[in-house]
């Protein structure tokens, strides 16, 4: 079954105070950065954008704002005073991300900015999604942090309430996996047809067998979709599935990728034996990677086997 | 147009890209020009700013891809210059360090002079921010801003240090990171002071935060004096107490570091002496200084060529001095407005390519102008500007000074034959311009008179003779009218040459000199010239082909390929043609082939004569026996 091929671009607003981690964000899931290289990364002057193409039939404009006090002036005033202008941010907008520095000072200025960034927003883009991004998390306490993260979110539901935003939250830092785990859910938000991508892989899965099949996006190595099969052998309760593993798998795929270019070579697929199961790890077409994880079982699997099966099976996602 | 010529700067701010609130303009002068003034007692600022700098504040401070290089933009009626300079470095929060020094001018005016010294400024700046961060710590009291603060991380290496010394390490350690070069003298003054951060003192650590340095600072003060004064090696890490103006760790002394007591007031000072007298000197330290002087940038002069005639418009002769080039000196005398600039080299044995160079300096510096060759040949017309000798009674004032002949042309022989036989019996000479030669006999003769050289024809000889002499006859002298000089210039047409419009405008070309006359009318734009363009058929190409000489030479290389014929003419024994038929035949061949390069460039008349060392008629004769062609006028 075809996936339908209208493309469409999606605007993505990347905002928070200076200093809040956007750009360095920006740089890991999309270009390819390690957490250490953040640390060279200049101030960003107004707006930079990147442009991603995801899934064949989808461009991301990702809009990372500048947070200087300047630049946020500027933004909210330039929608309340020429609402019409091309400057006006706010347009056509399908998801606002919004960064909070944890370690902030001023949280009350942060909240106050947020909240006239979701009064704008209302008034030029009322459907869009809102995700708070609790950002620089490895700065507190493991301890505290979700109580820090609860009483945020909270107070940042109350402010979105009145504007009819339901706002998802994440508390993140560019140190561990929950940076992946923010930016998979945001992305998949937008995909418009994602039961189709589980149909499928439920219907290969039932070919294959396999414990887990994820679907990754290529370039960033965002989780899309996956399905699992420990769900049905109920007994088989000893492996309690790491709720973050999807998260982990992106980070260490994409921390290797990166050392695999600096032998400047490209990566193309990987195939790891364990004892008592395999990863298979290939690309199924241009814009995406499946990672299928099989336990060894009577019938050896022949890894051109699975690969071959994988290959028919892309043919199916075109 | 302005006193000394350069626009006065209508003002002058520094920005900055603050780490937190953005793009900020520091210093402004005047006061409230960019940005409302901050004090409201400061009576000499503008009430209204300028312009809205918020508008333009991503141009001041750009992104990174257009820093470094001079960024001009057009704000309302404003012209604001700028090199906007970004540094990067780690020592810096954000990475890098932002700023700029603008210069804002009316937009109707010429900035060229301004530019390079704009671009030197903030070159300048920015390498002595690089070496000794000055900007970064003058820009705000606050200085610390622009570093990075200090991260959990490094705390276990203060921990280990008593608190005092907490303070005095993070200073002296940012002496280290602040100051490259007096890296070595820092860690011997630290280890002076009884081990304070010894095996640290090579380590760039951050100052701490914000609010604890400048509490430290204060503190240290004392302690950083006592401490040098007992310690004599080290004459260089003082605290610079008599500059009230600011006190900043890291601060050496005068002489070993920069030091600039105010950005604002240099600003202020740049802006006041530019306008006031185009040049400034403003010492920043001892061995820095912004040092501007406005000399205006006059374009490059346009290519000229080698048939152009040029004419003196101020008296060269009087301004010759020792230093002048030879060449110069030799081409001189012979710059009348009459010599082609091809006729000037050969006169004064100059090469033609120095004389060239030597007439484009001449050009640039304004001291001449070009015009073309004069001719009877010629044909002009008039311009859409004629009317401009109507509306500007100085104009036709000039033009009557100018054209004013001391003698009457009665004596003339009027008779067109008579005229044109003239000529032709004294273009035995081949020079370019053939009715010249009659003239040139004269001028070569009064060369020593003023450049003002009228034209005569042989019979003339007699009565400029006579016009030197003043002492003997009288002549009367009648000025053309106005009216008469706008007439004769609107009787120029399209289908006239030179000779035949003097023919018939005898009477009234009475008292007219009339090579001035035109020059006059070209040079003011009233009239232009006319040029003609033989065009040749195809005939002329197939010709071409045919002849079997391969070679492309110049007319310089005719010998070589003379003796080349010759050489195989000896060789065949059976031939017995003259030499001297071979020879001139060969030329003939050599000009012809010459010619049809020429043609093929459609290059004008005056051009091929020039570059052929033919006269005109010779040119029409050549053009007849190769083929068909025709004149272009335009």
């Amino acid at each position: 079954m075809a996936v339908s091929s209208s493309s469409s671009r999606k605007k993505l607003l990347l905002m928070g105070r200076s200093g809040s981690g956007k750009s360095s964000m920006r740089s890991i899931i999309f270009s390819n950065y390690s957490a250490f290289d953040t640390r060279r990364l200049g101030a960003t002057m107004d707006v930079e954008h990147s442009n991603l193409r995801f899934l064949n039939n989808m461009t991301l404009n990702l809009w990372d704002c500048g947070g200087q006090d300047v630049f946020i002036e500027n933004f909210l005033n330039t929608s309340t005073n020429q609402p019409n202008s091309n400057n006006n941010i706010f347009k056509k907008c399908e998801v606002l991300i919004h960064v909070f520095d944890v370690e902030s000072k001023e949280v009350t200025k942060d909240i106050e900015i947020f909240q006239r960034v979701l009064k704008n927003l209302n008034q030029f883009s009322p459907q869009c999604k809102v995700f708070i991004l609790l950002h620089k998390m490895d700065l507190i306490q493991i301890s505290k942090r979700n109580e820090l993260f609860q009483i945020m979110f909270t107070k940042l539901q109350e402010i979105a309430t009145p504007f009819n935003f339901n706002i998802t939250g994440f508390a993140t830092s560019i140190w561990d996996e929950s940076l992946y785990k923010a930016w998979s859910s945001i992305v998949c938000s937008l995909i418009p047809n994602i039961s189709v991508y589980e149909k499928q892989l439920l219907s290969f899965n039932n070919v294959l067998n396999a414990k887990e099949i994820i679907l990754f996006e290529k370039t960033t190595f965002l989780v899309i979709s996956s399905t699992n099969n420990s769900l049905k052998n109920s007994s088989d309760s000893s492996n309690d599935l790491d709720p973050k593993r999807f998260e982990k798998i992106s980070n260490i795929i994409k921390t290797y990728k990166q050392s695999v270019n600096k032998v400047r070579t490209n990566f193309t697929s990987l195939i790891l034996n364990g004892l008592t199961s395999s990863i298979y790890l290939d690309v199924l077409n241009d814009n995406m990677y499946i990672m299928i994880i099989m336990d060894h079982q009577d019938n050896i699997n022949d890894d051109n086997l699975v690969l071959e099966n994988v290959k028919i099976f892309s043919k199916l996602f075109q | 147009m302005e006193e000394d010529g350069f626009v006065p700067i209508v003002a002058i701010f520094y920005s900055v890209f603050h780490p937190t609130e953005g793009t900020k303009v520091v210093h402004q002068v005047p006061s409230g020009s960019i940005v409302q003034a901050s004090s409201e007692l400061d009576s000499s600022a503008l009430e209204e700013p300028l312009f809205d700098f918020d508008s333009v504040k991503n141009y001041v401070i750009p992104k990174p891809q257009i820093c470094n290089r001079l960024v001009t933009f057009k704000i309302g009626s404003y012209r604001v210059l700028g090199y906007p300079v970004n540094i990067y470095g780690t020592h810096y929060a954000r990475n890098s360090f932002n700023f700029n020094f603008c210069f804002v001018f009316p937009y109707n005016s010429d900035t060229t002079a301004y530019e390079n010294h704009i671009k030197r400024i903030g070159k300048m700046f920015r390498t002595l921010e690089e070496q000794s961060n000055i900007l970064s710590k003058k820009t705000f009291k606050d200085c610390s801003i622009f570093f990075k603060q200090s991260s959990h991380q490094h705390d276990k290496r203060s921990e280990s240090v008593g608190n005092a010394n907490i303070s005095s390490a993070n200073i002296s350690s940012a002496n280290v990171s602040n100051g490259n070069n007096s890296n070595g003298n820092n860690s011997n003054a630290n280890n002076s002071r009884g081990g304070s951060l010894s095996g640290n003192s090579n380590i760039i650590t951050p100052i701490t935060s914000t609010s604890l340095v400048n509490d430290q600072i204060n503190f240290d003060e004392k302690y950083f004096k006592t401490v040098i004064d007992s310690d004599g090696n080290n004459p260089k890490a003082t605290v610079d107490k008599a500059n009230n103006n600011y006190i900043t760790p890291g601060q050496q002394s005068k002489n070993s570091q920069p030091n600039l007591s105010s950005i604002e007031s240099l600003i202020q000072q740049i802006y006041q002496d530019l306008n006031n007298y185009s040049e400034c000197l403003i010492p920043i330290d001892a061995s820095n200084s912004v040092d501007v002087k406005l000399f205006p940038i006059f374009p490059p002069p346009p290519d000229i060529n080698a048939w152009d005639v040029p004419i003196q418009t101020v008296k060269l002769r009087a301004l010759v001095d020792v230093n002048w080039d030879p060449t110069m000196l030799k081409i001189l005398p012979f710059i009348n407005g009459i010599n082609s600039i091809k006729k000037i080299s050969n006169l004064a044995d100059a090469d033609y390519l120095l004389t060239k160079q030597c007439i484009q300096h001449l050009m640039h510096y304004k001291c001449i102008v070009i015009l073309d060759l004069f001719l009877f040949s010629n044909i002009y017309a008039p311009t859409s500007k004629i009317g401009l000798f109507l509306y500007d009674p100085d104009l036709a004032s000039e033009c009557q000074a100018y054209v004013v002949a001391p003698t009457p042309f009665d004596n003339l022989p009027l008779h067109h034959s008579a005229i044109n036989s003239d000529s032709k019996n004294n273009s035995t000479d081949n020079n370019a311009s053939t009715n010249n030669a009659a003239r040139n006999t004269i001028n070569n003769n009064n060369d020593n008179a003023s450049k003002d050289e009228l034209y005569h024809s042989a019979n003339f000889h007699s009565s400029s003779s006579r016009s030197l002499d003043n002492n003997l006859e009288l002549k009367k002298l009648i000025i053309p009218s106005k009216t008469k000089l706008f007439q004769l210039y609107r009787s120029l047409n399209h289908g006239q040459t030179v000779r035949d419009w003097y023919v018939e405008h005898q009477q009234e070309l009475k008292y007219i000199d009339i090579r001035r006359f035109l020059s006059f009318g070209v040079l003011r734009g009233l009239i232009y010239r006319i040029y003609s363009y033989p065009v040749a058929n195809d005939n002329i190409r197939n010709n071409a082909k045919l002849g079997n000489t391969p070679n492309d030479n110049d007319n310089d290389d005719r010998t070589a390929d003379i003796d080349d014929t010759l050489a195989l003419q000896q060789e065949n024994e059976d031939k017995f043609d003259n030499k001297d038929e071979i020879i001139t035949k060969h030329i003939q061949r050599n000009q012809q082939l010459c010619l049809m390069k020429l043609l093929k460039k459609r290059l004008n008349m005056d051009a091929i004569c020039t570059d052929m060392d033919t006269s005109r008629k010779e040119v029409e004769e050549m053009l007849n026996s190769l083929s068909d062609w025709s004149i272009i006028n335009r």
